[in-house]
């Protein structure tokens, strides 16, 4: 290890590792491919779902149901996710990668088990959904797929936590590591939780898919969904990482109190997994007791983590901003905000859409009762596409826009769309979330190929509003669609066709540079007098350093009691069950 | 309080410091929320009408099956497309085997009146809707979901599968009548 | 954004919070337990003790 590995970024001062780069890049790339795979099934799905189109047959319907799950939730997000353990474990703090040798191995098992996993779903032999239910039976190569990408995930976890200990030792840092880097602590924690999980899960399946052993379907149920749920609360984490990080490098936001937000992180980390539970609700092999407090994430403690990033991500942008001059009113640091910079349309709106469509929607239908007018109905995926999709997937993009130029160091391509290109997208995913979601409390069924049920015994007629919903769906899955597309030719071309990026000049506007980085949002050297300043006591009604954040707030709990009542009041409505 | 930083900044020295009351009072909202999120569920299980505990057993699927076809045997008043419809008397145990891809068989239940509905399938998961209320349960191989049910309104129900079973997922549609107290069901529900 | 900044005070007591959040295996192990125990053990157990139907 010499200094020679290492460069230093022109614009944070950060001292990038090669090895450690090399790694990002790779992982970042094959993450793209898997995105891109995952949106041509999305909009093969919508189009089918859309009855007026109906365009898939059946089994491709199942098929392409599973390949999109695959692709999207296990093979894009993981991908990144190690782009992004690699990130926070060595660029963030000046540390080195440690045995990258053994990061490329796992690479490619990764990509070994993901291509096993894809061959064996596009040719049919692995009819089994996402969440392949036993006694839903794939081919053993499937299952064995799968497990390989596991064990490389966990491997590359492993080298995350490595990285801190050689950076600890090695005294890349000071103190503590950076908030971003805590955050994918959280992440990388609960990916070994998930991994866990998933062995515990898939070695036994694997081998009853060769005759060598029984799975109970119920205990299927009870370990998969530890790795299925808990894998997407891994996502939660880094996506708050990429929060704080997008919040740094766009509008200089700054961390309202260490001590809170890491609070939060290891709520998740305590705390979050368990709602595993919110899947299992109403399944006979667990009872209420074993419901209650699992579901809650432990008397709701993560939802606690969630509402404190709820508050200290948008306190930070506005603290940053009024930090920086913009203080009249409660919302011009909002209004004066760099919108046309991609990186920061595409925090705002995943934290908006996350927070107000998925957050709310995700604890309602977890709750113990509520989900018996919920489970497998389109709410679930109404909910889920609005939290890792609108979320996770949203604040990724708009993390790779400061990826290309930072990383890769090109010019973002096709500039002018890139700029849109977040807006489009969470447009698109607000009305298919939205209408989804909508359809799924009329009782329309998730993972269905036709619900004019043509070839049943007895006919069912949904309201007519649900075909409109439906044609909402897809008109809103396609205009995500068309900004996941966007954002794939951005990416493709940047890296792999794009312009080289010399010297950022600061003060000019520069095609293809986010403004974050051509205007860096630096504070004042007085910026600690001026914060003490924002924090003194008796400010009237200004509330805080952070009033117009907290009008937000106080209107996102306000959305959330009446969401959360209503479907109370809905359940009361049907059959006495018990 | 520490150095102003951002959230890519390692902050100095020591960052266990209090937080700001506007802070401290969001947190405090957010915690006394997450306790009523937490509260409701137990107060819905002692004082609500709907609780998915029911009767929870495991049950070998075969076995499950046979005592549906007695079950069958025994109340059966009729036959709707090869399916038996059969009506228990209120309070009795009712049985409803899932398999691919069909419900069998077709109850007719008085409204108003309790049953222990048995749920399990014959082969692989299912999930169980009722609609259009919109009631929903999954179907789990291998465990007999009892659960105590009391029909609120007369009407000619659907049972649909929501759960991935199969490549006829989609054809597994069954009927549930619901007769109000004078014998009739009404047109509550779809054809 | 500016570059990382200088060293902490160097008599400053590191408060036990502070301490136990910078101690990554700790957090590590103490979200593998609570999970395996509250969730997959509990859960588990529950399962595998479900009486047998006696289907009345």
């Amino acid at each position: 290890m010499t200094t020679t590995d290492f460069r230093t970024c022109g614009s944070t001062g950060l001292k990038v590792h090669g090895p450690a780069e090399a790694l990002i890049k790779a992982n970042a790339v094959v993450s793209v491919v898997a995105l891109l795979i995952g949106a041509v099934g999305a909009v093969l799905l919508v189009l089918t779902r859309w009855q007026a189109v109906h365009l898939l047959s059946a089994p491709w319907y199942y098929r392409i149901l599973g390949v999109h799950g695959m692709s999207m939730l296990i093979f894009f997000i993981i991908f990144f996710e190690m782009a992004v353990l690699y990130f926070a474990s060595t660029v963030v703090i000046n540390a080195r990668q440690v045995m990258p040798k053994l990061g490329w191995a796992s690479f490619g098992l990764m990509v070994i088990g993901a291509v096993m996993v894809e061959v064996m779903m596009w040719t049919g032999k692995a009819d089994v959904l996402f969440t392949s239910y036993v006694p839903l039976r794939a081919d053993p190569l499937f299952y064995l797929g799968v497990i390989l990408f596991a064990v490389g995930a966990l491997i590359v976890t492993s080298m995350f936590f490595a990285n801190l200990v050689v950076a600890k030792r090695e005294k890349r840092y000071q103190g503590s590591v950076p908030l971003v880097t805590f955050g994918a602590v959280a992440a990388a924690i609960i990916a070994i939780i998930t991994l866990l999980h998933g062995a515990a899960i898939y070695i036994p399946t694997f081998l009853w898919s060769l005759g060598l052993m029984e799975v109970d379907a119920q205990i299927y149920r009870l370990i998969w969904w530890g790795l299925g749920h808990s894998s997407q609360q891994i996502n939660v984490a880094a996506m708050v990482a990429i929060w704080y990080m997008l919040g740094a490098l766009t509008v200089g936001a700054v961390v309202v109190n260490e001590k809170i937000s890491r609070l939060a992180f290891v709520l998740y980390i305590l705390f979050i997994s368990m709602a595993s539970a919110h899947h299992l609700l109403v399944d006979p092999g667990l009872g209420p007791t074993w419901k209650i407090v699992n579901t809650s994430y432990f008397m709701y403690m993560a939802v606690l983590a969630s509402m404190i990033h709820g508050f200290t991500v948008p306190a930070g942008m506005e603290l940053g901003q009024r930090l920086r001059g913009f203080t009249s009113g409660l919302f011009e640091w909002l209004r004066k905000a760099p919108w046309g910079d991609p990186g920061f349309s595409s925090l705002v709106f995943s934290v908006v859409v996350f927070g107000f469509v998925g957050g709310i929607t995700g604890v309602t239908i977890g709750t113990e009762q509520i989900n018996i007018i919920v489970h497998n109905t389109l709410r679930v995926p109404g909910h889920f596409h609005a939290t890792v999709v609108s979320g996770t997937a949203m604040a990724f993009m708009g993390a790779t826009y400061y990826l290309i130029p930072l990383i890769f160091r090109k010019r973002v391509a096709f500039w002018g769309l890139a700029k849109i290109q977040p807006y489009l997208f969470a447009l698109g995913m607000l009305i298919f979330t939205m209408s989804m979601t909508f359809a799924g409390s009329f009782g329309v069924p998730r993972r269905h190929w036709d619900i004019t049920f043509s070839q049943a015994p007895f006919g069912i007629e949904f309201s007519p509003a649900v075909d409109l919903l439906l044609g909402f769906v897809a008109l809103g899955g396609l205009l995500a669609a068309t900004g996941a597309f966007i954002f794939v030719a951005i990416a493709v071309k940047s890296v792999f066709f794009g312009d080289p990026l010399g010297e950022i000049t600061h003060g000019t506007a520069m095609v293809g540079v986010p403004a974050g980085l051509t205007h860096p949002p630096v504070h004042s050297s007085n910026v600690d007098e001026l914060n003490a300043e924002l924090h003194q006591p008796g400010r009237g009604w200004r509330l805080g350093p952070a009033p117009g954040t907290v009008v937000l707030v106080g209107v996102f709990l306000l959305a959330f009691v009446v969401y959360f009542f209503v479907n109370w009041k809905v359940l009361s409505f049907v059959w006495k069950i018990g | 309080m520490p150095t102003t930083h951002t959230g890519l900044e390692s902050p100095k020295g020591v960052w266990w410091t209090p937080a700001h009351p506007a802070e401290k009072i969001w947190v405090t909202i957010a915690f006394v929320w997450c306790m009523v999120l937490f509260a409701m569920m137990p107060l819905w299980h002692f004082k609500g009408g709907q609780n998915p505990s029911g009767i929870r057993r495991k049950v070998e699927p075969t076995a499950f099956f046979r005592r549906t076809q007695e079950f069958i045997a025994q109340y059966q008043i009729g036959q709707d497309q090869g399916i038996p419809i059969v009506a228990p008397p209120p309070g009795s145990d009712v049985y409803l085997t899932a398999m691919s891809f069909q419900w069998t068989p077709i109850l007719q239940l008085e409204e108003g009146a309790e049953y222990t509905l048995h749920l399990s399938s014959l082969d692989v998961n299912h999930g169980f809707n009722l609609n259009p209320l919109n009631v929903n349960f999954q179907v789990v191989p291998g465990y007999d979901y009892g659960l105590k049910v009391q029909p609120t309104a007369a009407g000619d129900f659907r049972i649909l599968c929501n759960e991935f079973c199969g490549i006829g997922h989609h054809t597994m549609v069954g009927r549930l009548i619901v007769v109000s107290g004078n014998g009739t069901a009404s047109s509550g529900g779809a054809r | 954004m500016a570059d990382l900044r200088g060293n902490p005070a160097p008599d400053e007591p590191i408060p036990l919070g502070q301490r136990l959040f910078d101690n990554f295996f700790l957090l590590l192990i103490a979200g593998i337990v609570i999970m395996t125990v509250i969730y997959t053990a509990w859960g588990l157990w529950e399962v595998v003790s479900l009486p047998q139907a006696t289907l009345p």
